[in-house]
């Protein structure tokens, strides 16, 4: 039962820490999240936080336990015999000394040990996700010399930790030898001439020897002090990650009537790169209730542009208004709330296809989802799989097609019944037949909402009411079909490309 | 991050809540302390009044005692080692 109880506490602290990291990566801002690597994160969810964890709960009660245990042999030891006791106290001093050089090593070797672990980490992520390509491009031997290096250079820290760690051991020895060595030169003088009892000198003796576990365990303990701070040090910054983009929990909810949105001199920068301008002075004037067109190169800042609607990233400068309202200035969750995105890498979760659907609205009846599915046109393809809408759909949903993965992404926006419809058109090209029901599918979920569409598709660019052409982060143009042909360069190039490709 | 204050962090926010089970382990670890000096304390009456002045009444009772203290020192290490 008390063993039990040891297990909960260390358990409790470590399940504390890693809600409190996992919560602040829900939080945080997409921007920082995508500055840096899933591995790194991954690394220190799970290695940094055992760390700690064997800090809180192995060293700092071994510091009180043997810490004490020393005080009470040391006072055996002076009462016995206080000269031998002052020779064996000397050695305690060099053996605390060894300890702190090879903790401060350690903790160096550690952090060096976690980064590799990171580095292994991001290459697994890498290597799952990118398993067909790697196939293809027939690199196997390239990935097996390539992860061998990562294990490898994991391996080498690591051995590393544990010999800094044996290297102690012989010192310690070494001083424990000389230690008896000298003691029982002393101490046979001191019986030889009768200043000591060979009662006292048995019991001092036992003492000594009881309090080396002691002294051994307390100069280890101080790594793993060393070693649980430099993870500490590691987390507590992602622990206190704050938002730049704030929820504005107190403020007002938006007010959306029309759902018309506009943008005044918008800039944006990406603080890992603030010299690349991603956007700069853009002003556009996305008509409530009808179908906005973006159109350009990859890299323009087509995604970018959207993404700042649902303040996913908010400008460096400029403003963005949704019917009048300065959406910075009001409740972020009523402007979300008001918002579905159609995205071309459809992102889905490893569980049933009902609730892959619920997750834009959880609170949906069962009835709301089937008519979701229906006016998606995936209520067919859902009926005919194993287990219908319970049907685990695999990791990112690998079990289902391109088509189908898309268009389960529009029956969550049609779950969600938004007045805005963010929509990311997909590049790789569809069946004829996926395509028409993709088509038909939107062309009901846009009926009368505001549509602003990254559009690839002719036919879209063809149904929208109005088209802008971004290049270079810039709107060059805006129009609609015909007057742009005959004005934007760029933009008869961009058509008659798609054209060809249709 | 100062020492100091990732350790104060790490107390008040995580730790400190479990402040009752540490402060229990606490209290086997002064146990675990007196009882393993005790055994080696009471070595220097063992052989003073067993072994040289042959003294019968202590040949069962100082035994006992290093029983008592040893058994002390195992339960409150196994304690211990519970609440850490």
């Amino acid at each position: 039962m008390a063993k039990l109880l040891m297990i909960n506490v260390s358990e409790e602290v470590k399940k504390n820490l890693q809600t409190d990291m996992l919560k602040s990566f829900i939080k945080a801002d997409t921007e920082i999240i995508e500055s840096n690597h899933s591995g790194k994160y991954i690394s220190n969810l799970n290695f940094d936080v055992n760390q700690i964890t064997k800090m809180l709960a192995d060293a700092f009660l071994s510091i009180f336990k043997d810490g004490l245990t020393l005080i009470g042999l040391l006072c055996v030891m002076f009462i016995q015999n206080w000269k031998l006791s002052l020779i064996a106290i000397i050695m305690i001093p060099l053996a605390s000394i060894t300890a702190k050089v090879v903790g401060k090593r350690m903790s160096k070797i550690s952090t060096q040990a976690q980064e590799k672990s990171g580095d292994l980490n991001r290459y697994l992520i890498d290597l799952f996700k990118n398993h067909k390509i790697l196939k293809i491009f027939q690199r196997e031997n390239f990935e097996n010399m390539r992860s061998e290096k990562f294990v490898n250079d994991l391996k080498e820290k690591s051995a590393k930790i544990s010999a800094v760690y044996i290297r102690s051991t012989p010192v310690m020895e070494i001083l424990t030898g000389v230690m008896i060595a000298i003691l029982i030169f002393y101490s046979g003088k001191l019986i030889i001439s009768g200043e000591l009892a060979i009662n006292n000198f048995f019991s001092f003796l036992a003492a000594m020897m009881l309090a080396y576990q002691p002294v051994k365990t307390l100069t280890k303990v101080n790594v793993a002090i060393e070693q649980g701070l430099a993870a500490a040090n590691r987390i507590l910054p992602i622990i206190d990650i704050s938002n730049e983009i704030n929820l504005n929990e107190d403020k007002d909810k938006l007010n959306i009537s029309e759902g018309s949105i506009i943008f005044e001199n918008v800039d944006f920068t990406y603080k890992s790169n603030p010299e690349n301008k991603v956007l700069q002075n853009v002003n556009v004037n996305f008509t409530g209730g009808k179908m906005t067109a973006l159109v350009g190169h990859s890299g323009s800042g087509k995604s970018t542009l959207l993404n700042m609607i649902p303040r996913i990233y908010a400008p460096t400068d400029g403003t963005i208004h949704l019917d009048d309202q300065d959406i910075s200035k009001f409740n972020l969750a009523s402007l979300r709330g008001q918002i579905s995105i159609v995205d071309q890498n459809t992102t889905l979760f490893d569980d049933t296809v009902l609730n892959n659907i619920k997750y834009a609205r959880p609170e949906a009846t069962n009835e709301e989802v089937y008519k979701a599915a229906e006016q998606s046109m995936c209520s067919e393809f859902i009926n005919n799989l194993e287990n219908g809408y319970q049907t685990m759909i695999g990791e990112n949903g690998v079990k289902l097609s391109g088509g189908e993965k898309q268009r389960l992404s529009i029956s969550r926006a049609f779950l969600k019944k938004s007045k805005i419809i963010l929509l990311d058109e997909a590049t790789s090209s569809l069946d004829s037949e996926t395509e028409e029901k993709i088509q038909k599918a939107l062309s009901q979920l846009t009926l009368d909402k505001t549509t602003i569409v990254i559009a690839h598709r002719l036919s879209t660019i063809l149904n929208s009411d109005k088209i802008y052409v971004v290049d270079s982060g810039k709107i060059i143009d805006s129009g609609n079909h015909e007057s742009l042909l005959l004005k934007s360069k760029v933009y008869k190039n961009f058509y008659e490309r798609q054209i060809k490709e249709y | 991050m100062m020492k100091a204050k990732i350790f104060k962090r790490l107390y008040q926010q995580y730790t400190k809540k479990f402040i009752g089970k540490i402060l229990l382990a606490s209290l086997f670890s002064i146990i675990v302390a007196i009882s393993t000096s005790s055994t080696a304390w009471l070595l220097d009456p063992a052989i003073e009044k067993i072994f040289i002045n042959k003294d019968q009444t202590l040949i069962i009772l100082i035994p006992l005692a290093i029983i008592f203290a040893f058994a002390a020192k195992g339960i409150s290490v196994y304690g211990k080692t519970s609440y850490d």
